[in-house]
């Protein structure tokens, strides 16, 4: 019973601790919801205004209407309009535009009188994803003004009835399986919270301890009768709490002002939240006994944090396209599982029967990141 | 004179933390490493289950032109739509389609017909893209499908003027349309700014946590020389920093360098300074640690990685989020690396981002001396 009570008195000077800077306190209470909203709005890969830039050689009614069709899609934004050749080779060098598109003279005769107008695309293959789309884009664009124009024609000419029925001919009907919310912008959410959690978690409490150690304080620590998972675990509670809290405005945030559909059961979201917080507190916790000094520890934290989370939780680029090496080590990401989960929780409303290889693998990286990082503090200190 | 000896000082604290100074100069590669790798968004040869009921002529063009775009590959055939589906289940395909019974029969006689999809959608990524791809075949397919029936129409003696247009495309830059290529630049920037950012905002708030900060305010020097003193090393290391991640973007991971090395490497210089302005910019306003690291990382870490264009196309941002990415340094620099290294642009197309990029380093470093003369 002495270990509990142990464990309690460490936990509420360290809570004394926080309340002593309430600056830090009302920053860590304020700023994650903030970033919620903000970038909420950030994470998109929709193809959306790509700037381009249009030599009109043809100068027609008919070559306008096809620009104009461009613009209006909504994936492309005209830039410039270029006077020549060279206008365009500019604007694609220094990145004011991403397309060039040039429409020969003649464009609008041969359109008109029913023949083959055409068009040259300069792309800026750079972003080579974003460009394989705009390609797309324009083919599809191109060649619906093509068919609408012949459509007209017909309608004018007041034949055709049956194609017009009968338009598009060829569609599909597409189902997303295991992630039908995949269209829905609230799928990125919940990967920002874990950003934005991982972060604050392993910085806050790696930070608070290595302090403690460079000030000496923790000497008295080591005098004193716990051991050292005591003081870990008491080290810990504190700033499980406070991120605790913070994880829950976010969540609430992301209900009221994303709109994001709550289906599953709350207490499945504490529990992966509670396990996601602690293994990164843990985590922090063996960054601060490795870190010599407080500028090291904030420097690891932020390299374990927020780019691993970012980059290798398959949030942004696809797992199964990553080396074996490296796909080996984002199964030691652990908001790899917590975005799985909780998108299943809050979108799919998911419980225990489907999500349990997610919350085992939050809770073996919880078990280890505690147990490693109380090792590396009595090694640190030199405890027992 | 003094500002001499501070200088010398800084470093000599530096190059006693030997853990801090393995990671600064270790760190950056290790991380471009396992992000250049893990940072590939090409989607190609999407294994794709096909279940074609129909068995028609019109069936078949329609998966062939699945082939012939190729970005898929059929890794399941067949008849039934449950080996379609247990294709999807154990994963051997991502996509699926489904032409039922009768799809040629409408298609010929005029009618519209429909197809089925199915896209795995457990990874996300893949999924959104190969939804694009799936719609942009059917979409060319149902225009060819129009096309030729106006062909028949026209063939039977109806008015019809059918125009065309033709479309010629070229590639500049990155011909090879890799998507690492894009990504590395950018990686590249965003290591530099955090290896730069985080060990100097720390540098003036830890002496004030640690109460060192009177003996600097008491000796004769001026507050920009301590705050030079303090940064010079930092911007050494950044500086050594900037050559091992452009070497190794261009050997290990072969993105073609088609401008001017040099050029790079001062422009990144100034990436350098204005990351450790910000930084020392955070130290001068917080006072404790904990203050610091939270404002950095939510005023100036995340909007690097979020709103400069990094990963997420400004363009597609809501007006305010794009006014905002003009006050993101590290915006600037994504456009200068990515110009060098892709497009081979020269300084005369790079003056204005090289300029923003300075002003911003020389704004934030003044704005630090006056906050820190103000503290002191």
């Amino acid at each position: 019973m002495g270990g509990v009570k142990r464990v309690l008195y460490i936990a509420s000077k360290e809570f004394i601790h926080i309340r002593r800077d309430p600056r830090s306190l009302g920053l860590v209470l304020v700023f994650p919801p903030l970033m919620l909203i903000l970038y909420g709005y950030a994470l998109t890969f929709d193809i959306k205004r790509i700037p381009i830039s249009v030599l009109d050689m043809d100068r027609t009614r008919i070559s306008r209407d096809f620009v104009r069709r461009f613009v209006s899609s909504g994936y492309f934004q005209l830039k410039e309009e270029a006077r020549r050749w060279e206008d365009i080779e500019k604007a694609l060098d220094s990145g004011r535009a991403r397309i060039g598109l040039v429409i020969g003279d003649g464009f609008g005769r041969e359109i008109g009188g029913g023949g083959k107008g055409s068009i040259q695309l300069i792309m800026d293959g750079s972003d080579s994803v974003a460009a394989t789309t705009a390609m797309g884009y324009v083919a599809s664009i191109a060649q619906e003004y093509a068919v609408e124009l012949s459509l007209k024609s017909m309608e004018t000419a007041g034949v055709g009835a049956i194609l017009k029925a009968s338009y598009p001919p060829i569609s599909e009907e597409t189902r997303i399986w295991y992630n039908p919310e995949l269209k829905s912008p609230n799928f990125m959410i919940p990967g920002l919270m874990a950003i934005i959690m991982a972060l604050f978690n392993v910085v806050l409490v790696s930070v608070g301890i290595v302090g403690e150690i460079e000030r000496g304080t923790i000497e008295q620590l080591i005098t004193s009768p716990a051991r050292s998972h005591e003081f870990v675990i008491g080290k810990v509670i504190p700033y499980i709490v406070l991120t605790f809290v913070v994880l829950l405005e976010m969540m609430v945030l992301g209900i009221a002002w994303f709109k994001i559909p709550f289906r599953g059961s709350i207490w499945m979201l504490l529990l992966v939240s509670l396990l996601f917080l602690t293994g990164y507190l843990g985590l922090g916790l063996m960054v601060s006994s490795i870190a010599s000094n407080q500028q090291t520890a904030l420097l690891i934290a932020f390299l374990v944090s927020t780019l691993p989370t970012m980059i290798l939780s398959g949030l942004v680029f696809p797992i199964s396209n990553m080396p074996w090496a490296i796909r080996a080590i984002t199964y030691i990401v652990p908001a790899r599982y917590f975005i799985s989960a909780i998108r299943g929780i809050l979108l799919k409303g998911v419980g225990m029967g489907i999500l349990w290889p997610d919350v085992l693998c939050l809770l073996i990286f919880c078990i280890i990141s505690i147990s490693a990082s109380s090792l590396l503090v009595r090694q640190r200190l030199k405890w027992d | 004179m003094g500002l001499k000896h501070m200088v010398i000082k800084e470093m000599i604290h530096l190059r006693r933390d030997r853990r801090l100074l393995f990671l600064l100069l270790a760190m950056p590669l290790f991380q471009l490493v396992i992000f250049g790798y893990a940072a590939v968004l090409d989607v190609k040869e999407i294994p794709l289950a096909v279940c074609d009921q129909d068995l028609s002529q019109k069936s078949r063009d329609l998966i062939e032109r699945f082939l012939a775009s190729g970005y898929f590959v059929i890794s399941s055939e067949s008849t039934d739509p449950r080996d379609m589906e247990r294709a999807l289940d154990s994963s051997k395909a991502k996509v699926a389609i489904l032409i039922p019974n009768g799809y040629g029969k409408r298609v010929w006689k005029m009618r519209r017909a429909e197809v089925q999809v199915l896209i795995d959608g457990s990874d996300p990524t893949i999924a959104r893209v190969a939804r694009n791809y799936v719609s942009q075949i059917i979409q060319i397919s149902s225009m060819k499908e129009v096309e030729r029936r106006m062909g028949i129409l026209k063939a039977m003696g109806m008015p019809i003027r059918m125009p065309e247009v033709d479309l010629e495309a070229r590639i500049w830059f990155n011909q090879e349309m890799k998507s690492v290529n894009y990504m590395i630049p950018g990686i590249i920037g965003v290591i530099l700014m955090v290896i730069v950012m985080v060990p100097t905002s720390v540098s003036i708030v830890r002496e004030r946590e640690r109460g060192t900060m009177e003996f600097l305010i008491s000796s004769p020097l001026k507050p920009y020389e301590i705050i030079i003193g303090k940064l010079v090393p930092y911007i050494l290391v950044g500086l050594v920093d900037v050559l091992i991640v452009i070497f190794a973007g261009r050997f290990l991971f072969g993105v073609p360098m088609k401008g001017n090395f040099l050029l790079l490497f001062l422009l990144s210089g100034l990436l350098v300074l204005a990351a450790s302005g910000i930084g020392i910019f955070v130290s001068t306003i917080s006072s404790t640690i904990p203050q610091a690291m939270i404002t950095l990382a939510s005023l100036f870490i995340f909007p690097s990685i979020l709103l400069s264009g990094f990963i997420f196309p400004i363009e597609a941002m809501p007006t305010p989020l794009r006014l905002l990415s003009y006050l993101v340094p590290l915006k600037y620099f994504l456009i200068i690396s990515r110009s060098i290294f892709l497009k081979g642009a020269g300084i005369n197309l790079l003056w204005d981002e090289a300029l923003v990029l300075s002003a911003f380093g020389v704004g934030i470093f003044w704005m630090s001396v006056l906050r820190f003369r103000k503290k002191i």
